[in-house]
């Protein structure tokens, strides 16, 4: 024991190191998860508990506050990673037929829990400039919460794709009321009177969304001339320039959500080799959103809980309140089905990063007096605190009963979504009718490969073998092209009807237009087959023409009649 | 205008850079550099260190604040660790086999000289034997990241490499070994004036430090094999956690993490199949990471420290230059290895960086030496350091280009004409016996997972009873077909005896080339053979090649200007 010695002295000295740490706390989120897992919580919750376990709350194997902030780049970086991925869903191809009920949703969620929050702290005598600042912070739901439990449920449809919208949407807006609001209220604390302000608050709105959007979309415009040139390394390029990104976000003062989001917005919506660099820093992914809801998890502020329950209790239950009557009626409001406006309500209580972020810079407003910004801060992060544990279970609830989980796998038919869908189509006859089915597709996919005559000319030329009209009002067009990966098509429905020469002679009404690459010529058939198959159900047919809008299409295709035609592949 | 500075206000809040800024700044700064460097055709490492000086406090002072360069220190010593595995890997048994003689001489004698000729110059000049024994300590490590970096940049291949990466990796381990000896000595004549009686403790740390790495970085090694070889286990996450978590246990546990993560490497590269695989899971994290590396390296170049001791550190840099070039010279021709291997390898051998200023944060930590000697020592190996780091490239990347294995690292037509393929000596009693002893010397040096050596030697000799596979001069190709398998795979024998192989022309056979192709491959098989049997037609190398000393003299024959163009590369 005693030749020992030097070595017991040696490891009694040392001190946690960095790595260390970070170690402990990942491991910790994993276990955290792995315990979700079985006793069937979200993943993420296991992990926030996990965290919380090692934290200084509660083991304290984490001790201090002081550390955790040292990992703060780590968040940082995960919160970025993700704002990336959710500015690359908001691309034109993806959502140009639902832009509707996505504004319209996110504009009364956003303006029912604004509302509700500060009539509702006002009515338990909160002064003004704290009532407003509660308010503010209150629109923003977690995109991290939100990205992670879709990816674990494997979810995939219009809901899924309007929630990412949502999300995306009520987050720039919470970013731009919450600078507003502090202007407002800063300026009052100044000098006592707010009228004079406006200008001010309004042009530092702007600063802040035009400034991210020129930034996001320079360094997306950068990152795609880079990402061409071959020599280039993929992976390097991007996750540099998300850094570069975050570091010229704080440095001039910007959000770094939105800087990131606008980054994402570029990649989606310029090149294909644009659009692929949002899947390269994918290996990083699990690790870093482990590691971020852990970091929540380990600075969750149990004590802060206590001190000001009653009042995070009366936030809480106005925002939930409000996220929900404002999601469904912004729903009604935007025509969609009732299956996606009542799940909706439920899966925008999560709050996390964002409204720690904003409460950060609150802090650091010199205006501000003291008293007022640490009990804004300790109610959002007493609330942060219940969200961030209940809100997954609501948000994993609405996608199961949405039922849009586990469909996030390769199907026959790919291009069953709702964005390759047209409703209303009108057109003089039946080439008039495949020239604009070929613009629509030429729009909403990604073809860099043939241009939209030779695509028009290709299919021109199978129709006038002879008409692909097969009866009952359906008409298949279809072509084949040498280049491409995977059979890609639209689907037209058209009211009035169009004459296509079909054997039975009736107007056609429902034109699905297929493309077929060389190379996928053998699924060319079963395609085919499949769709036939399913419309040749006469309820499924009459639907589908009477479909109100492109949801309401993808409601009957995706019908517990008509869903398994387009089987999964794997 | 008012309007504006209030945003101006905003902004000017921000004073202090927030560490994505100076990570940003920092690696613009090295691809700045990189690209310039290559436009001059200097090492890019050299401009990724010049681009961190540029930024840095002795120039533009952009960054480099000391609380900066403390901030992105668990960056380097990721890089590092990285580095560490990386190197592990190459120190695989199926490759260093039969050149383990080569690189222990080698390592031994240029580690023993460059310690002693740093000792007794430093002792020349006038210094106490506490800095002289701690310099020397130093002296023997070679940066693993630069070499590493000018190998891929050069994308060299080749016995050479092969016995760099080994050397660099054992003269690390010897370093660290040696430093903390030497340490716990100059601790110890500092702490009670004696130090006879501490020599139990001396070795007992240096075992603590080796064991103590072997244990933790096999264990993780095993740990992370038995959780990849799981399908649901996400490879990239369980490989970068168990790299930081060994850094984070290494610290604590205050043992070298280049050490933990070097043993790290050797576990998976002579693991399973599925394990090598993970020695390149996270190369797509390796180009920023070095380039940040080395650029910190450069920000954090100390240029005052070179100029105050100028002088001795100059002292320091050629005495260790010396001791290299002998010592790799004299180790190369005791090991009996080629002119070509240590007249190189004595130039390779100089740069120096994160493993010596390493050693001296853990010097300036230790409580009972002076802080004179601290401070003597670690001007020295900085200003050395900055010396040897920008000169070193230089030297390694001219050795590397004169080794002519520079721009090998591409696939050839033949694959297994390597150095670890071949087996000099064989001894066998009839042709069955010379098969079963090259199918079994076929399974130790490839990976061969998918089929039994019993099953091998079977297809090998069903092949041979319908025909013999001499093709007359003394050269038999003998080879069988499986059915799975990623590559054409071979082994090649010398035997200077002869064995009969019911050649046509009845000599016996000297040269054996024994291949197996799997189905996959089957029409490059007929290329490979014709590649083969053109390769020695000509009388003279087959004669050089019989009469070759070792595998690695082969390897100069086959690689020799005369023939190595019929081993093509595909590309």
């Amino acid at each position: 024991m005693e030749a020992l010695r030097p070595i017991i002295d040696l490891v009694a000295a040392s001190e946690m190191s960095p790595f260390l740490m970070i170690s402990i706390l990942i491991l910790a989120g994993v276990l955290g998860g792995w315990v979700a897992t079985l006793i069937r919580l979200p993943h993420i919750t296991g992990n926030i508990l996990g965290g919380l376990l090692v934290g200084p709350a509660c083991l304290g194997v984490i001790r201090d506050h002081s550390d955790i902030v040292s990992l703060q780049p780590l968040s940082t970086f995960a919160m970025s990673l993700i704002a990336v991925s959710i500015g690359g869903h908001l691309s034109y191809r993806r959502i140009h037929n639902s832009i509707r009920r996505i504004v319209s949703i996110s504009i009364m969620e956003v303006g029912c829990t604004v509302s509700l929050v500060i009539v509702v702290a006002r009515l338990f005598h909160m002064d003004w400039p704290m009532s407003l600042m509660l308010g503010a912070i209150s629109a923003a739901t977690a995109p991290a919460t939100t990205i992670a439990l879709i990816r674990e449920l494997r979810c995939k449809g219009p809901f899924v794709k309007t929630l990412v919208s949502v999300v995306a949407l009520d987050n720039i807006f919470c970013i731009l009321l919450f600078v507003m609001m502090r202007t407002f209220v800063s300026a009052y604390y100044e000098s006592g009177d707010t009228a004079g302000q406006i200008d001010e608050a309004l042009l530092l709105s702007a600063y802040h969304l035009l400034g991210a959007g020129f930034l996001g979309f320079l360094a997306g415009w950068i990152s795609k001339k880079l990402v061409s040139i071959p020599k280039f390394h993929d992976f390097s390029t991007i996750l540099m320039a998300i850094m570069v990104c975050d570091g010229l976000a704080s440095y001039l003062g910007l959000s770094p959500l939105l800087v990131n989001l606008f980054f994402g917005v570029y990649l989606g919506n310029s090149s294909e080799v644009a659009e692929k660099q949002l899947t390269t820093l994918e290996p990083l992914a699990p690790i870093l959103y482990i590691c971020f809801f852990t970091l929540a998890g380990a600075s969750l502020h149990l004590d802060s809980m206590m001190e000001v329950g009653g009042m995070a209790l009366v936030y809480f239950a106005s925002r939930f309140v409000g996220k929900g009557l404002g999601a469904a009626l912004g729903g009604v409001l935007g025509k969609c089905s009732r299956r996606l406006w009542q799940n909706m309500s439920f899966s925008l209580v999560p709050q996390a990063g964002i409204a720690i972020g904003l409460v950060v810079l609150l802090d650091a407003d010199e205006h501000m007096p003291r008293e007022m910004t640490n009990a804004v801060g300790a109610i959002i992060l007493a609330a942060v605190t219940i969200n961030e544990i209940v809100g997954p279970f609501f948000t994993k609830a609405a996608l199961i009963r949405s039922k849009e989980h586990g469909r996030d796998r390769e199907r026959l038919v790919e291009f069953m979504a709702e964005e390759f869908i047209m409703v209303d189509l009108k057109a003089t006859d039946q080439w008039d009718a495949i020239r604009q089915l070929t613009a629509f597709l030429m729009r909403t996919h990604r073809v860099e490969h043939i241009t939209q005559e030779e695509l028009y000319q290709t299919i021109i030329d199978r129709e006038k073998q002879m008409s692909t009209g097969m009866g009952e009002g359906i008409a298949l067009p279809h072509g084949r092209i040498k280049k491409g990966r995977s059979i890609q098509g639209v689907i037209g429905i058209s009211r009035e009807g169009i004459d296509f020469d079909a054997p039975d002679g009736k107007p056609v009404k429902l034109i699905m237009l297929i493309v077929t690459p060389e190379s996928a010529k053998n699924m060319h058939l079963k395609v085919m087959g499949s769709l036939s198959a399913m419309v040749s159900d006469e309820t499924v047919r009459n639907r589908l023409i009477a479909a109100i809008s492109p949801e309401d299409a993808m409601e009957v295709i995706e019908s517990e009649e008509a869903r398994g035609f387009n089987y999964f592949l794997d | 205008m008012e309007a504006l500075q209030e945003i101006y206000n905003s902004i000017v809040q921000a004073e202090h850079l927030s560490p994505f800024l100076v990570m940003g700044i920092l690696i613009l700064a090295g691809f700045a550099g990189g690209w310039v460097a290559k436009l001059l055709r200097l090492p890019h490492v050299t401009g990724n260190i010049l681009g961190g000086v540029v930024v840095g406090p002795a120039c533009l002072g952009l960054i480099g604040t000391h609380e900066q360069l403390h901030g992105l220190q668990p960056l380097s010593t990721f890089a590092m660790s990285l580095v560490a595995v990386s190197i592990g890997g190459h120190l695989s048994y199926r490759r260093i086999h039969n050149s383990l003689r080569r690189i222990i001489s080698i390592s031994l004698f240029e580690v023993s000289l460059s310690v002693i000729t740093v000792m007794i110059a430093a002792r020349l000049f006038g210094m106490d034997w506490p800095t002289t024994c701690l310099l020397g300590g130093i002296a023997a490590s070679t940066a693993p990241a630069t070499t590493i970096a000018l190998i891929r940049e050069m994308r060299a291949k080749g016995p050479f490499v092969k016995t760099l990466i080994s050397t660099v990796a054992l003269n690390n381990i010897f370093c660290i070994l040696i430093f903390v000896l030497m340490r716990t000595f100059v601790a110890a004549y500092f702490e009670s004036g004696e130090t006879a009686g501490k020599v139990d403790d001396a070795l007992i740390l240096s075992a603590y430090n080796l064991f103590g790495a072997m244990a933790l970085g096999l264990g993780a090694g095993w740990l992370c094999k038995v959780l990849v070889s799981k399908p649901k286990f996400h490879d990239f996450s369980t490989i970068l956690l168990t790299i930081v978590l060994l850094d984070g246990l290494a610290a604590y546990l205050q043992l070298s993490p280049l050490l933990v993560n070097l043993f790290l490497g050797v576990y998976l590269g002579n693991s399973s199949e599925v394990a090598e695989r993970q020695l390149t899971t996270l190369v797509p994290l390796e180009p920023i990471l070095y380039v940040c590396f080395f650029t910190l390296a450069g920000v954090s170049l100390h240029l005052d420290a070179m100029l105050s001791v100028g002088g001795l550190a100059l002292i320091y840099i050629g005495a260790r230059v010396l001791g290299k070039s002998i010592g790799a010279a004299l180790g190369g021709m005791v090991g009996k290895c080629s002119p070509r291997i240590w007249q190189n390898m004595s130039f390779a051998l100089y740069p120096q960086s994160g493993i010596a200023i390493g050693l001296v944060v853990l010097l300036s930590n230790d409580a009972y030496i002076p802080e004179e000697i601290k401070q003597v020592v670690s001007a020295i190996i900085l200003a050395g350091v900055t010396i040897a780091e920008i000169a070193g490239p230089f030297c390694t990347k001219a050795a590397l280009a004169r080794s002519g294995e520079a721009n090998r690292d591409r696939e050839r037509l033949v694959e297994f004409l390597a150095e670890e393929f071949i087996m000099l000596n064989l001894k066998a009693v009839d042709k069955w016996d010379a098969i079963r002893q090259l199918a079994s010397f076929l399974m130790l040096t490839h990976r061969v997972e998918h089929i039994t050596h019993e099953e091998l030697y079977e297809s090998i000799v069903n092949r041979e009873k319908e025909m013999s596979t001499a093709i007359g001069h003394g050269i038999a190709i003998p080879h069988g077909r499986i059915d799975k398998g990623p590559a054409i795979q071979g082994v090649l024998a010398i035997c200077r005896e002869g064995i009969d192989f019911d050649a046509p022309d009845g000599e016996p056979i000297k040269l054996i080339m024994l291949i197996v192709t799997p189905e996959a491959k089957k029409e490059m098989h007929l290329k490979v053979l014709g590649s083969l049997s053109s390769m020695l037609s000509s009388e003279t190398i087959r004669n050089r090649l019989i009469a070759a000393l070792s595998p690695e003299d082969v390897m100069e024959v086959i690689e020799s200007k005369e023939v190595r163009g019929f081993n093509y590369f595909l590309e």
